[in-house]
């Protein structure tokens, strides 16, 4: 009996000193995880010039994609995002940029919506109509305006 | 006998207190431990709301910012961590939060105020015991800000508040001169330099940054625009010559200027990442962290 009793104190000790360490900091600092993370995370910092890629890449051919028109919007501005705008020093003011806006909403919209889309935005993108934007729209992270084509359906 | 029932009611009562008042926090903890970070950080914000002392509250505080860590957002963590304020140095949370705060600066691409940080923790508390956790991130600091004398005496003393034995610390020594050796270490390039070359010969500033087949694009695009400008001017068609030819020529020369500095940067960015990633791989593989 009074060996059964000590078992059975031992047991609650035990208990009691389990549930303490629940209590304390359960997410300790662990030093290796938290370097692995460092290594990624600065691994991920460094830009790597990723290649836009063609408006029509990877669709089936049809008579949309691949009349002369869509193929010559496509192809200048694949040149455009690729090789040229790295150029200059014009910054635009909107994210997504005008061309990657000209993209997503031909691409969303078809080829006449689409460009009077990106007419409508390129008229937009300057200082005058800069001073007219709400600066509740900037985008944090980049820094420019929100303007996604969702905005025109 | 009698006193082992009362120990044993003693017991249950108190369990029993004890086991409804940490339920609420085992939850947060459940969820952080399974990796739903997200869920966690909600959980611990509900309990932020009904926190009834102020270490309870920093505590809460303090592991929601480990659920944004966790969801790699740096930012939000930082407004967690940031405005937590401790009287006495020697507190337990105080090292934890200390050493949170510079890792989120660290990784959040401000190494200057981690190290700043870290200074405050060394100022404040004279715990040298603790200072062991800290070091690892002044280092990869000190990389960062291109400090490398400093970061090289770091190391070594780093290697000092192990348990080495005399040839393995030897062994770390001999590491530790090899990577901080002049040729070893980044080969650091000016922005103002590359600017400046950009800004005499267009192109040239892309060159110094490694990426000659861009300079020389910079190059050709500058001269064909200054060679419609002259062409214009020169058959008489001034205003064409100076607002088409000129104007652009503005567009392209100011941009060649700026993006031999961007490229630069991203270029020294990308050396000290891989330079820093040499260490960290160093100080995990070699030392004992935990």
């Amino acid at each position: 009996m009074q060996s059964l009793l000590v078992a059975i104190k031992a047991s609650s000790f035990g208990i009691i000193f389990f549930s303490i360490s629940l209590t304390g900091f359960t997410q300790s600092i662990n030093l290796s995880s938290d370097l692995l993370l460092a290594d990624s995370v600065s691994k991920q910092q460094v830009h790597h010039h990723e290649k836009r890629v063609y408006i029509f890449k990877n669709q089936r051919k049809t008579l949309k994609n691949s009349n002369p028109v869509s193929l010559i919007y496509g192809g200048s501005l694949y040149v455009y995002q690729n090789f040229v705008s790295q150029h200059f020093s014009a910054d635009c003011l909107y994210d997504p940029s005008c061309s990657e806006f000209s993209k997503l909403a031909v691409k969303e919209y078809g080829l006449f919506k689409g460009a009077l889309l990106s007419f409508d935005r390129l008229n937009r993108c300057n200082r005058i109509a800069a001073t007219d934007l709400d600066p509740g729209m900037i985008n944090k992270k980049t820094h420019r305006f929100r303007d996604s084509i969702k905005r025109y359906k | 006998m009698p006193n082992t029932i009362k120990f044993f009611f003693s017991f249950i009562f108190l369990y029993g207190i004890f086991l409804s008042s940490s339920a609420t926090d085992l939850k947060g903890d459940s969820l952080y431990a399974t990796g739903q970070y997200f869920e966690a950080s909600i959980e611990y914000e509900r309990m932020i709301f009904n926190a009834e002392s102020q270490t309870e509250l920093y505590k809460h505080k303090y592991k929601k910012a480990l659920c944004y860590k966790q969801l790699r957002n740096f930012n939000r963590a930082l407004d967690e961590l940031q405005p937590m304020y401790f009287p006495n140095a020697y507190d337990s949370l105080y090292q934890h939060v200390c050493y949170e705060q510079s890792l989120c600066f660290y990784l959040n691409g401000e190494p200057a105020k981690a190290l700043w940080k870290i200074d405050e923790y060394f100022h404040r508390s004279t715990d040298t015991a603790t200072y062991r956790l800290f070091i690892p991130v002044k280092l990869l600091c000190l990389n960062e800000t291109l400090q490398w004398n400093e970061a090289k005496e770091c190391f070594i003393g780093f290697i000092q508040m192990q348990n080495f034995t005399p040839e393995k610390q030897a062994e770390m020594y001999q590491i530790v001169y090899s990577l901080y050796k002049k040729r070893n270490l980044p080969h650091i390039r000016s922005t103002k330099k590359a600017e400046n070359w950009s800004r005499f010969i267009p192109g040239s500033g892309q060159i110094y940054a490694g990426k000659t087949g861009e300079g020389i694009v910079n190059f050709l695009i500058n001269a064909s625009v200054l060679a419609f400008s002259a062409h214009q001017a020169y058959n008489g068609f001034y205003i064409t010559g100076y607002l088409a030819g000129l104007g652009f020529f503005n567009k392209t020369y100011h941009g060649g200027i700026k993006r031999s500095g961007i490229l630069v940067t991203q270029r020294n960015k990308e050396l000290i990442v891989n330079f820093n990633s040499e260490i960290n791989a160093t100080i995990r593989s070699n030392f004992e962290l935990n």
